[in-house]
């Protein structure tokens, strides 16, 4: 993908399918303990993305605040540069 | 207006996914979800965030071309056991999930592919979508039985770099 010649593919998908499986309670029990097991996945990774998003800010922040140092710093200079090369000049 | 039988990655998920127009997407930690539809709507991978995503306006997402049951509600199916190989093979990044059954039987009639989606991003475009896939026999179709979208052996999406 990054690269000349990569590719990004999204692969088919089968739908496999039976009719009448018939629903008897202990499948019906399967299904309800697979809903609680997807439904405590999402908890765990909605929580990794909570703390994720809390690290992703600071970092951002931090990111921020010394790209803006920097610019500072070198627009400083450069401006400090044309003015004196404008009093050599005077 | 037909599905079609390309399956295909949204250029707008990946454009997003380098200039962090949605910054909160995360596929470490989101969780997709997979809906149903038939043969109304023409896919475009090159669509805009809106009209990628699930119920986007104008969209070939829109709820009224989605199937949907008591068991495949309107939004679709957690997508589940969600693993992501992105440093874990040379020259390829790859995602894979559980294959995606209903919450129980289902009575789905000419389903033709599913739309993946990211149901956690709220912001700047709810859900918007990841990927689409048809179905390799299409349309399919079921009656009080079960129903599962089996992913494919290079997983949902992959990247060959």
């Amino acid at each position: 993908m990054s690269e000349a010649g990569g590719t990004g593919q999204a692969g088919p998908a089968e739908a496999v399918t039976a009719n009448g499986a018939g629903e008897p309670l202990h499948v019906r029990q399967a299904y309800a303990l697979a809903e609680a097991d997807a439904a405590d996945e999402v908890v765990t990774r909605m929580e990794a993305k909570v703390a994720k998003a809390k690290q992703a800010a600071k970092d951002m922040v931090a990111t921020a605040t010394a790209a803006l140092a920097e610019a500072q710093a070198a627009a400083k200079a450069a401006n400090e540069h044309a003015l004196s090369l404008g009093q050599e000049e005077g | 207006m037909a599905f079609g039988s390309a399956s295909k990655i949204f250029r707008n998920f990946l454009k997003d996914c380098h200039d962090r127009t949605t910054s909160a997407l995360d596929l470490d930690t989101d969780v997709p979800k997979v809906a149903l539809y038939g043969n109304t709507g023409t896919p475009d991978q090159n669509a805009t965030a809106v009209l990628s995503a699930y119920n986007g306006a104008a969209s070939a997402w829109v709820t009224a071309n989605e199937l949907t049951d008591t068991n495949w509600a309107a939004g679709g199916r957690t997508l589940g056991t969600i693993t992501t190989h992105f440093a874990d093979t040379a020259g390829i990044l790859w995602y894979d999930a559980a294959d995606t059954s209903g919450a129980g039987n289902v009575t789905i009639s000419n389903a033709y592919g599913v739309l993946v989606y990211d149901d956690t991003i709220t912001t700047p475009q709810a859900d918007i979508g990841i990927s689409y896939h048809a179905f390799t026999t299409q349309p399919a179709s079921v009656t009080a039985g079960t129903f599962t979208v089996v992913w494919d052996a290079n997983g949902i999406f992959r990247y060959t770099l």
